[in-house]
C-alpha cells in the first residue's frame, strides 16, 4: 500500500503568535513493501511528518495520498487508515493503560470490533512476533521491564494487523543490546508480515544497516532522498546538518579522499572489510 | 483550544507594573477587589475604571489580550444578564409575550456585568504582569507570618510553583497519549457522554502514571540537590521595595479609603 506526500506543508498554530512552518513543501513516494528510514535531528520535523501518514494532523497545504486515495478528503474512512498505517510513537511504554499485557494489546482489535476469539488470536500473535512469552499474558503491563513494556506496546500496535509500521525511535533510552535486540526484531516482522516499514531515527548508525532507502529531513524540509549509499556519498553535508555519518563511513570517505580506494557509499563493515581487503590483495600481487 | 485561554497566563514585557514587587500587585488586587463591592451607585465605577484603565495602560498589554480573558466568563455573564433583566420585580419599561423589562432589573444587568467584567480583567492583571513563580514568592512573604500558627507556608509556595510549573507539560503529555491511543483507533470524538467519557480512561490511566513517575524524579531530583525544606533557605531573587513600590502602596490607600466614601 503506497503512500504519497504531494507538496505537503505544515505550519503549527496557524494565525497565532506561536506560528511555526514545520513542514515545507514534502514531496516523495513510499512503494508496497519498502524498507525506509527517516533521519534528522530534533526539530527537523519527523514526527510531524509521520503523523500526517494516518491522519493525526491534518496538513495546511498540499496532499497526502494513501492507496492512491486523498486522505484529507472528507469521506476518506479515517479509521481504517489508522488500521492499515500503524505508529509506535516515541516511548510507547508510556501509553500503557490496561490491567494486563492481553488486555492491553486487545485494546486495537477491540477498538476495530473485531470478534473476541480473532481479537484473541490477534493479541497472541502479536505478543509472539514481538517475543513476549505467553506467561505474561496475564501480568500488569507496569510489572514488567523497560524493554519488556516496549515489546508490549509495539504488540499493541501489531494486533492491529497493519500493512505500514511507522516506528518513531523505537530505540530510544535501551541500553547497546536492547536496541539490537528491537531493530532485529523489526526487520524480523518486516520479512515475515510482508508489511511495509517506516523507521524514524535521529541516529544513522541504527538505520543504515536495516532500511533499503532513507529520507534526511532537515529544518522542516526533506533534503535527501535516496539509497542508503546514495545518501551517505554525501556525507560532508550531512555533516553540515549536524548529522553523523557511521564510523566505517567516516573512515572510507577519509581513504577515498586520500586515493586510496574508488568506492563511494560504503556503510557496513563487511562491505568495508571485503573491499580493504581486496585492496591489500591486490598490492601484495603487485609486490611479488 | 487551551491556548486560548488568556486569564491566568503571563504575558511578558518589562512595564512599570510588570516591575512592581509581587507583594504589592497581590495587595493591590486584593484591595481592588474589596473596593468593586464597598460602593451600590453607578458613580464607584468611574475611579474603579480610571483605576483599572491607568493599570492596563502602564502595563502595555494588548486589549485584544485582556479581552480574550473574558472569553470564560462569557455564558456566566450572558446568563447573570438574561436573569437580571427579565426576574427583577420593579416599574415595568418594556414588554413583549411574557418577557418584562423593569427599570430595576435593566440597573441591576447593568452593574452586575459591569463589576463582575472589572473584578475578571482586574485579577487578571496580576497574573498577566506577574511570573507564577515572583507569585509565589510574593504569596509565600505575605503568608509567612501564619508561620506562628504552624502553617506550612514555604511548604504550601513549593508545591503551588511546582504544580504551575507542570500544567504545560501535563498539557502536552495529554496530547501525545491521546495520539498515541487515537493510532490504536480509539476514538475520543463521537458517541454520548458515558462512551466519551469511558475513552478517556486509556489517555487519564498513563497521564497519572507519567504523572507520578514525574513526581518521583522530581522529589529525587530536590534532594540530590540538598532540598530540605525552607528553613535557612536563600533567594536568588530576593523581594525588596523600591521606591515605586513605595508609591504604588500609598496610591493603593488612597484609592481604597477613596472609594470608602463614595456613596
Amino acid at each position: 500500500m503506497s503512500i504519497t506526500f504531494d507538496k505537503v506543508d505544515y505550519i503549527y498554530g496557524k494565525g497565532t503568535s506561536f506560528e511555526k512552518r514545520a513542514l515545507k513543501d514534502i514531496s516523495f513516494h513510499i512503494r508496497d513493501g519498502e524498507f525506509v528510514g527517516i533521519i534528522g535531528h530534533t526539530g527537523s520535523g519527523k514526527s510531524t511528518l509521520i503523523q500526517h501518514m494516518n491522519g493525526l494532523l491534518k496538513c495546511t497545504g498540499g496532499n497526502v495520498y494513501y492507496d492512491c486515495k486523498d486522505i484529507s478528503n472528507r469521506e476518506y474512512d479515517r479509521k481504517t487508515l489508522r488500521q492499515n498505517v500503524g505508529i509506535v510513537f516515541q516511548y510507547p511504554e508510556h501509553q500503557l493503560f490496561e490491567a494486563t499485557v492481553g488486555k492491553d494489546v486487545a485494546f486495537g482489535p477491540n477498538n476495530l470490533n473485531i470478534p473476541g476469539l480473532q481479537a484473541d488470536v490477534r493479541t497472541y500473535e502479536a505478543l509472539k512476533s514481538v517475543g513476549i512469552d505467553d506467561s505474561l499474558l496475564d501480568v500488569s503491563p507496569f510489572d514488567l521491564s523497560g524493554g519488556q513494556k516496549r515489546r508490549v506496546a509495539i504488540a499493541g500496535v501489531l494486533a492491529m494487523k497493519p500493512k505500514v509500521l511507522v516506528l518513531d525511535e523505537p530505540a530510544a533510552g535501551l541500553d547497546p543490546v536492547g536496541r539490537r535486540d528491537i531493530l532485529d526484531m523489526i526487520a524480523r516482522i518486516r520479512r515475515e508480515e510482508n508489511i511495509t516499514v517506516i523507521l524514524v531515527s535521529h541516529s544513522m548508525e541504527d538505520v543504515a544497516e536495516y532500511v533499503d532507502r532513507i529520507m534526511v529531513m532537515n529544518d522542516g524540509a526533506l533534503e535527501m532522498d535516496g539509497t542508503v549509499s546514495e545518501v551517505f556519498a554525501r556525507r560532508k553535508e550531512l555533516e553540515e546538518m549536524g548529522l553523523s555519518v557511521p564510523q566505517i563511513s567516516l573512515l572510507m570517505g577519509d581513504l577515498e579522499d586520500a586515493g586510496i580506494i574508488k568506492d563511494t557509499g560504503i556503510y557496513t563493515m563487511e562491505e568495508a572489510v571485503r573491499v580493504l581487503s581486496q585492496k591489500l590483495l591486490d598490492r601484495r600481487g603487485r609486490n611479488q | 483550544m487551551i491556548r486560548d485561554i488568556t486569564i491566568g497566563q503571563y504575558y511578558p514585557s518589562e512595564s512599570v507594573i510588570h516591575r512592581l514587587d509581587a507583594r504589592i500587585k497581590f495587595i493591590g488586587t486584593i484591595a481592588y477587589v474589596i473596593a468593586l463591592f464597598l460602593f451600590d451607585t453607578f458613580w464607584g465605577f468611574l475611579p474603579a475604571l480610571v483605576w483599572l484603565g491607568s493599570i492596563v495602560v502602564l502595563s502595555g498589554i494588548p486589549i485584544g489580550f485582556i479581552a480574550r480573558g473574558l472569553k470564560p466568563i462569557f455564558f456566566l455573564l450572558v446568563f447573570l444578564v438574561i436573569f437580571n433583566l427579565f426576574l427583577t420585580p420593579g416599574e415595568v419599561i418594556a414588554e413583549w409575550w411574557i418577557f418584562k423589562i423593569t427599570d430595576n432589573g435593566l440597573e441591576n444587568a447593568g452593574f452586575m456585568t459591569l463589576r463582575l467584567t472589572l473584578l475578571v480583567i482586574g485579577s487578571g492583571m496580576m497574573t498577566y504582569t506577574t511570573t507564577p513563580s515572583q507569585l509565589t514568592t510574593g504569596m509565600e512573604s505575605i503568608f509567612k507570618p501564619l508561620g506562628v500558627f504552624k502553617v506550612p507556608v514555604h511548604e504550601v509556595a513549593m508545591m503551588m510553583s511546582i504544580a504551575l510549573r507542570f500544567i504545560p507539560i501535563l498539557l502536552e503529555e495529554t496530547d501525545k497519549i491521546m495520539k498515541a491511543q487515537q493510532a490504536r483507533g480509539a476514538d475520543f470524538e463521537s458517541g454520548n457522554i458515558f462512551k466519551r467519557a469511558k475513552a478517556l480512561i486509556p489517555v487519564l490511566v498513563p497521564l497519572f502514571v507519567s504523572a507520578f513517575r514525574r513526581a518521583g524524579e522530581l522529589a529525587e531530583a530536590m534532594e540530590a540537590r540538598c532540598y530540605h525544606g525552607g528553613k535557612g533557605r536563600t533567594k536568588l531573587h530576593p523581594l525588596k521595595f523600591s521606591a515605586g513600590d513605595y508609591i504604588s502602596l500609598v496610591l493603593i490607600i488612597g484609592f481604597v479609603v477613596g472609594m470608602g466614601f463614595i456613596p
